[in-house]
């Protein structure tokens, strides 16, 4: 293989590299694609994405309702405490759509809105197949393009960068370090999620408990690497997205199905069978993106979430079974806990539920506990009837918001302000300009897409 | 309900370790919008082994849930390959619903031909009056009223067996579904039966290679409407001569050999398709073994299809003798297929499916 000569070297393949190589390919330029993983376990974490959130009006490509800009503006300030770069969130917002459109004209095809997922069928568009088949469509169309090529099993380990200029790169390929000439870089490799040595830096020995949904590429190379050269960052190394997952689940790439969705149904305690936050709280995304944080600051990183028959069937069912008993105390036994105390937990958390508890969970209903700490704001219903039910929880990082910063057109940019000038970044490196402390279900497909083409496009002109 | 269906009995492992891959789909629901499959799994909240069973017959074989997959076998330790289970399960419930009496392929070749050839040839020494004067009459190779007989019998035995197949189905599986009130009517409704003809689910079919082709709908619809249109113009002989009283041979014309003339062509070429297209799957496709076609059944087709053309041409073309010759074989391969048919995958489907595809569009009304 050729390893001079490209106008273009793109890092990775999931959604955002590849968004960035189709457009610079579109534009005529010679493109590298630079992969770590073998060809069938191609795509990152973008394999396992089920949607896209965007804005748009009623009846646009099939929804019934409306969701505006302004909502999805606040509905991303509320999961990020303000402090995002408005600009860029506002960009993403008002292009979101363009972001599907892309998409669409690339050969993506779109389902509604999944069987039990109804909080997101006003805001989000599901991709039809899921991220997967998404990517298969991309490296499909890419495949058409003589003047890109795409190589597997090449690990970017080592970018050589001099006067803010990207000069060449260290890739292993196969097990044989090349070095690798461009015009230009565009690096769309993701967080470090995988990388366990970072994570420990940041969390500690919890890390040995945490559960990673996505790929086990994104060991954050290329990002660390940036770093090294004076590139300016963003978020904190110990944020991340982080929910509940079975704590069954294999420690990479369970994807979405390890998910444990009866929290809100019930109650969740810890080791020593005590509840330890409101799992009522708030809006559903909200929540969901917290739960996993919780549980990381638990002693052993474990949880068990509680409830009884009658919530059994109202949510998707997580790939393992639940742990069933007759008595809370012989499901205590089952699961390791105290039996004592976790009938005291549920004899306190009963007490404090309201007499007609109205449980609706098609919207908060404000139906909360007492006087109880912590309590539980919302969908409070007292666990009586057996059959009870249990599921182990342990934290599940889906990324890591710690990135590179970049500017409006997607360029890296350096501590003191400059961009660097042939290097630009797109995806989840990045998204930590838009979202650095918080998420919203939808939006790493959506940031990918526009900033992936903005990145394409960019270098290529 | 359900509990005698003891399809895999002996295969506990395969049908834990399909129950666990449908499980898997069930908290997943990527692939929800694909086929009919999709929407019955995720309307469940745990999986059976009876839902298993339905889900197989239901499966078109599409292939879009493997290449959408990020769990599947080589990448992922979940190894889910829905395709491969159903397509196994497909093929144990046609064992099942015929009482295991299929076998190989070769057997029933040997029974249908023991069965039929001597039958023929004790029809061609008795009734030999081929060379009698007057025009070219089928009915001189076979007189009408012991035609007329036979084929009636090997009807109503090819129509009870699927009824068999059918009414097992029904018992064994369908019944045993949650929600089994959507099972409910024996015929199929209007919606399922408008939607088997348009061939609603086979756009886009990851077949015969690993991209999408519409080369299975372009096979199945000329062997479908081919068979269809071959018996309509058996049907309409019938009523010519019949019940109106024009006498054959017909003109080439005359609705009754145009529909023929279609029929067997559309059918021909429909089957040297499909043939292909096995055969080039069987390659490019590794993980999918050609087990669940009937190779039989098409090569049946095919050689009914031909000889029946042959025999129009030689009608127009050649000596009577070869006309006849060929009207022998169209006969005979008729009868072999008859008889193999009830046992054959590919007729099996047609009950399964169609029972299956009900079921679906009652559970699923808008
Ligand atoms: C289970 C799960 C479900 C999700 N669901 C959704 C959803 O429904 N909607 C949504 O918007 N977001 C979802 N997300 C988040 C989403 O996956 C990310 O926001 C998005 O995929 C990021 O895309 P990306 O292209 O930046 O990174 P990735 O898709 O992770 O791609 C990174 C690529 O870089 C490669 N790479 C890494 N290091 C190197 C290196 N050193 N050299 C060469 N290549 C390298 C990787 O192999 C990979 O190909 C989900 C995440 C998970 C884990």
């Amino acid at each position: 293989m050729e390893t001079s000569g490209y106008d273009i070297v793109v890092v990775g393949a999931g959604n955002a590299a590849l968004c960035s190589a189709i457009t610079a390919s579109e534009m005529g330029k010679k493109v590298l694609v630079l992969e770590k993983a073998p060809e069938n376990q191609r795509g990152g974490n973008s394999k396992f994405t089920r949607n896209f959130r965007i804005a748009h009006e009623k009846g646009w490509n099939g929804f019934t309702q409306e969701y505006s800009g302004d909502e999805f503006l606040s509905d991303i300030r509320k999961v990020t405490s303000g402090i995002s770069s408005s600009e860029m969130t506002r960009y993403v917002v008002d292009n979101s759509g363009e972001a599907v459109n892309w998409a669409s004209a690339h050969g993506t095809k779109w389902q509604k809105a999944l069987r039990s997922t109804l909080h997101l069928d006003r805001t989000n568009l599901f991709i039809l197949g899921g991220g997967k088949a998404l990517l298969n469509t991309y490296f499909r169309y890419l495949g058409k393009f003589r003047n890109c090529r795409i190589v597997y099993d090449s690990e970017l380990i080592k970018m050589n960068v001099e006067n803010n200029t990207f000069q060449s790169l260290t890739a292993s390929i196969q097990g044989h370090n090349v070095e690798i000439k461009g015009d230009a870089v565009i690096l769309g490799s993701g967080g470090f999620e995988s990388n366990l040595n970072i994570l420990r830096e940041a969390w500690g020995d919890a890390t040995d408990n945490f559960i990673i949904r996505g790929t086990s590429q994104n060991t954050g190379v290329p990002l660390m690497e940036m770093i090294r050269h004076g590139a300016a960052s963003v978020g904190e190394k110990n944020d991340g997205h982080m929910v509940g997952v079975d704590a069954r689940s294999p420690k990479y790439e369970g994807g979405i199905v390890t998910r444990v969705d009866s929290v809100i149904f019930g109650i969740v305690v810890n080791k020593f069978a005590k509840r330890f936050f409101d799992e009522g709280y708030d809006i559903w995304p909200k929540r969901y993106a917290i739960s996993g944080k919780l549980i990381a600051r638990q002693p052993d990183q474990i949880a068990f979430s509680i409830f009884d028959s009658k919530s059994w069937g109202m949510f998707i069912p997580p790939l393992y079974p639940p742990i069933v008993e007759n008595s809370i105390e012989t499901l205590a036994d089952r699961i390791g806990l105290n039996p004592d105390e976790l009938r005291k937990t549920v004899t306190e958390y009963n007490a404090a539920c309201p007499e007609a508890p109205g449980f609706d969970f098609s919207g908060l209903d404000g139906h909360g506990t007492g006087n109880i700490e912590p309590a539980k704001s919302n969908w409070a219903r007292r666990i009586d009837t057996p059959p009870f039910y249990a599921y182990p929880l342990r934290p599940g990082l889906t990324f890591t918001y710690f990135g590179l910063k970049v500017d409006s057109q997607s360029r890296v940019t350096d501590v003191s302000g400059n961009p660097f000038n042939n290097i630009w970044a797109a995806g989840e490196i990045m998204a930590g300009n838009i979202l650095n402390n918080g998420y919203l279900g939808g939006l790493g497909m959506t940031i990918g897409t526009l900033f992936g083409i903005t990145a394409g496009k960019e270098a290529s002109s | 309900m359900s509990g005698e269906f003891n399809i895999f009995s002996d295969k506990d492992k395969f049908m834990e370790d399909a129950v666990r891959q449908f499980t898997i789909c069930n908290s997943c629901r990527y692939c929800e919008g694909y086929c009919p499959v999709w929407p019955e799994v995720h309307s469940g909240n745990i999986v059976t082994r009876n839902d298993v069973l339905y889900y197989s017959n239901l499966c078109y074989d599409h292939r879009d849930c493997y290449y959408a997959c990020p769990y599947v076998p080589g990448t992922h330790e979940f190894n889910i390959n829905i395709p491969e289970v159903t397509r196994k399960i497909r093929r144990e419930t046609y064992e099942e619903l015929t009482y295991n009496v299929s076998g190989s392929p070769l057997k029933k070749t040997a029974i249908s031909l023991a069965l039929v050839v001597p039958v023929i040839l004790g029809w061609f020494f008795a009734f030999n009056n081929i060379y009698s004067p007057g025009p070219v009459s089928f009915y001189k190779l076979v007189p009408k009223y012991p035609l007329i007989a036979v084929s009636s019998l090997l009807s109503v035995y090819l129509v009870s067996m699927l009824a068999v197949a059918g009414i097992r189905y029904r018992k064994l599986i369908l019944n045993g579904l949650d929600n089994g009130n959507a099972t409910a009517a024996v015929l199929p409704g209007v919606t399922t039966l408008l939607g088997v003809l348009a061939h609603k689910w086979f756009r886009n079919i990851h077949y015969p290679g690993g991209k999408e082709s519409n080369i299975r709908l372009g096979f199945h619809l000329m062997i479908f409407y081919g068979f269809l249109m071959a018996l309509l113009s058996t049907t309409l002989g019938f009523i010519y001569e019949d019940l109106l009283g024009i006498p054959s041979p017909f003109p080439f014309y005359s609705p009754v050999v145009i529909a023929g003339i279609t029929g067997g062509s559309m059918l021909t070429v429909g089957s040297l398709l499909g043939l292909a297209a096995r055969l080039s799957s069987r390659r490019t496709q590794g993980f999918m073994t050609v087990e669940s076609f009937d190779f039989l059944l098409i090569l049946e087709f095919l050689v009914v299809a031909l000889t029946g053309l042959l025999t129009l041409l030689f009608r127009y073309t050649a000596g009577t003798e070869y006309v006849y010759l060929a009207l022998l074989i169209h006969y005979s391969a008729i009868y072999t297929m008859y008889i193999t048919a009830p046992f054959s995958t590919n007729i099996l489907h047609v009950v399964v499916r169609l029972m299956s595809l009900n079921r679906f569009d009652n559970h699923n009304i808008p």
